[in-house]
């Protein structure tokens, strides 16, 4: 079960509720077989964007492509995608196979030929020996993964997720995102996938578009947003963070509140924004560096965390492999810290 | 005051089917009178319900009546149900009402009002216009019920059907229409019961047709011998194996489209 994924083009997507602005100049070009994410807090605009796509949602204006062909005067029947949602919805009236025929069924695929690829695809997910149960009878894990036998059984080239593993504890849901990235790449259907969690957006994603209020602000590879957020928004929304606002600039830096004049690695000096730096890209530092008051340890197994306090009263969290030669600090104890300068980012807003 | 409660659920329960529990007994005599207790038990007074062609006609026109007027409000009240919950459109919340009305109406008017109708368009003593009154009783049942069970409907599921493959009257027919048919089950039981035991406004529009509650109203006036607590019993038998079976078909459908959302979230 191999298909080429169709290409996805969203032009200046507007949705609004009476006054109310779902969604605003959602423009975005998702490329064939590529695992595309909406990441965002809820209320941001991600399920309106893909029920768009899927048509329960006509857009205000803009225009959508699949392959280069609008699809807003076609039903969503016909737009031949694949889609799983975070309560399963699969048909309780009908069993797994039932269940996973049922597009089959729409398409008027022949008897056999319907049983035979719908058993197919309830192997992919290895589920082949409940094909007579009823959904009622599965587990949370099992009803997710009929839902994406059923969604992906008629071959479309598109397949959306809205916040598919929502319902799942966490360690079921870290089990399903490497199976659901696994069944991507080997099917090779574009998928546009939804989500809130961060975590689960960096695992799966080629690229990734966060999102708030209606708006895209930042969409790129996961390596991307991390390195290099272009707002505090997204670099807030995306790992952990150190953000301090910036208050001027001297000749050879910026003016960081607490930390005194910092050197960015660009040429010209930021004035206002401000710095981002990443816990991991804070050092201790045995001369030099910004005094500082360690206030919290956390133990992370392979890490340490610290929250400390530098004299001028910036909070900064930092993280600190356990396999390093430093030994583990009390809160209280006075240290000094430095920052990796090349990973210094500057957030205009 | 848990002893107080339960005084007061025991006199309750019993202030509601004890009298329904007399007529068991009383039912059973082997006397020509209603006696209590009986002296001696016999089926007799049952066997006098079969073996007279007045009760058997007027339970056979009660069960047509019954019949119609079920499909009649399931039809008419299953598709109200579906404009009132689906549908925008201007007045709805006025139609809901007047859908509700025969509900809360006295029978009494509704009857006068039907007579008037009936004697106008010559509808009197007509059994099918019978069967349409009958119905207008009935479809709040159906229209309670059925918008009730639509408005619990989770919409994901038809869509769900929609986007793999089924146009708009396909994914109402084999994904919406198959959650509500316990609901119109349970509302076609008791529209059917709604008919069944109608009195008041068939002796206004029947013109002497004798539905069962016809015949035992008759009854009544002239002589009672103790065939009218039998139909009573029998009837009631009826009502509550009927709503039991309602009550199973409801359950078995509310724990398959429970366990969809709640099961580990
Ligand atoms: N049918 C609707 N009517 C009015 N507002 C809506 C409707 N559907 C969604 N919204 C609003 O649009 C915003 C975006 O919703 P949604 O796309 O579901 O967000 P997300 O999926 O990111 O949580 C929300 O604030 C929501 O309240
Ligand atoms: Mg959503």
């Amino acid at each position: 079960m191999v298909v080429n994924g169709a290409a996805i083009e969203f032009k200046k997507v507007r949705k609004t509720y009476g006054n109310f602005v779902a969604l605003e100049s959602f423009s975005m070009n998702v490329a064939a077989g590529e695992f595309m994410t909406l990441l965002g807090p809820s209320g941001s605009g991600k399920t309106t964007a893909l029920n768009s796509l899927a048509g329960f949602t006509d857009i205000t204006s803009g225009d959508i492509l699949i392959d280069g062909v609008s699809i807003a005067r076609v039903p969503t029947e016909k737009r031949n995608i694949g889609m799983v949602f975070q309560n399963y919805s699969l048909f309780p009236h009908r069993n797994v196979l039932g269940n996973v025929a049922f597009p089959l069924e729409m398409r008027g695929v022949g008897r056999a030929e319907i049983r035979k690829r719908s058993l197919k695809a309830l192997e992919i997910v290895r589920l082949g020996g409940l094909a007579e149960r009823m959904p009622h009878e599965l587990s949370g894990g099992q009803k997710q993964r009929v839902a994406f036998a059923r969604a992906i059984v008629f071959e479309p080239r598109v397949l959306l997720m809205d916040e598919p593993l929502g319902a799942l504890d966490l360690k079921l849901r870290e089990a399903m995102q490497l199976e659901i990235k696994q069944y991507q790449q080997q099917i090779g259907c574009t998928v546009i996938y939804v989500t809130h969690d961060q975590g689960e957006a960096l695992t799966l994603s080629d690229r990734l578009a966060v999102m708030d209020k209606g708006l895209i602000r930042q969409l790129g590879t996961p390596q991307d947003l991390y390195d290099r957020p272009n707002s505090r928004f997204v670099a807030e929304f995306i790992g952990l963070n150190n953000i301090i606002k910036i208050s001027g600039s001297k000749h050879d830096g910026a003016i960081v509140d607490g930390l005194g004049v910092i050197r960015f690695p660009s040429e010209i000096q930021p004035s206002q924004g401000y710095l981002s730096v990443r816990p991991e890209h804070i050092r201790r530092t045995p001369t030099g560096g910004h005094p500082a008051i360690v206030r919290q340890a956390v133990f992370l197994g392979d890490a340490v965390r610290y929250v400390v306090e530098t004299r001028n009263g910036a909070e900064l969290t930092l993280a600190e492999p356990r396999s390093g030669e430093n030994s583990s600090l009390d809160p209280g104890s006075e240290i000094a810290i430095s920052f990796e300068e090349n990973r210094l980012i500057h957030l205009p807003e | 005051m848990r002893a107080v409660l339960a005084v007061y659920f025991t006199v309750l329960v019993l202030f509601l089917i004890l009298p329904l529990i007399f007529l068991v007994p009383i039912s059973l005599t082997e006397s020509q009178f209603l006696e209590f207790p009986p002296q001696t038990l016999s089926l007799r007074w049952y066997s006098a319900f079969f073996d007279d062609p007045t009760w058997i006609n007027a339970a056979l026109l009660s069960f047509r009546v019954g019949i119609g007027a079920t499909f009649i409000s399931l039809t008419v009240g299953t598709l109200a149900a579906i404009a009132l919950v689906r549908a925008e459109f201007f007045g709805k919340t006025a139609l809901t009402a007047i859908f509700i009305a025969p509900l809360i109406l006295p029978t009494v008017i509704l009857a006068l009002a039907l007579y008037i109708v009936f004697l106008r368009f010559r509808l009197v003593d007509n059994v099918l216009a019978l069967t349409a009154a009958h119905s207008v009783v009935a479809i709040p049942y159906v229209v309670m019920l059925v918008s009730g069970s639509l408005r619990r409907f989770d919409i994901t599921l038809e869509r769900a059907a929609r986007v793999l493959g089924a146009s708009p009257i396909k994914a109402f027919m084999l994904v919406t229409l198959p959650y509500l048919v316990p609901s119109m089950f349970a509302a076609s039981i008791l529209a059917f019961f709604a008919s069944f035991d109608e009195l008041i406004i068939t002796l206004f529009v029947s013109g002497g047709a004798q539905t069962l509650p016809v015949r035992i109203w008759n009854d009544l006036g002239l002589k009672i011998d103790p065939t009218v607590p039998a139909v009573a019993v029998m009837l009631t038998l009826l009502s509550v194996s009927g709503m039991g079976i309602g009550e199973l078909i409801r359950r078995r459908n509310e724990r398959r489209y429970n366990t969809i959302t709640s099961a580990e979230v």
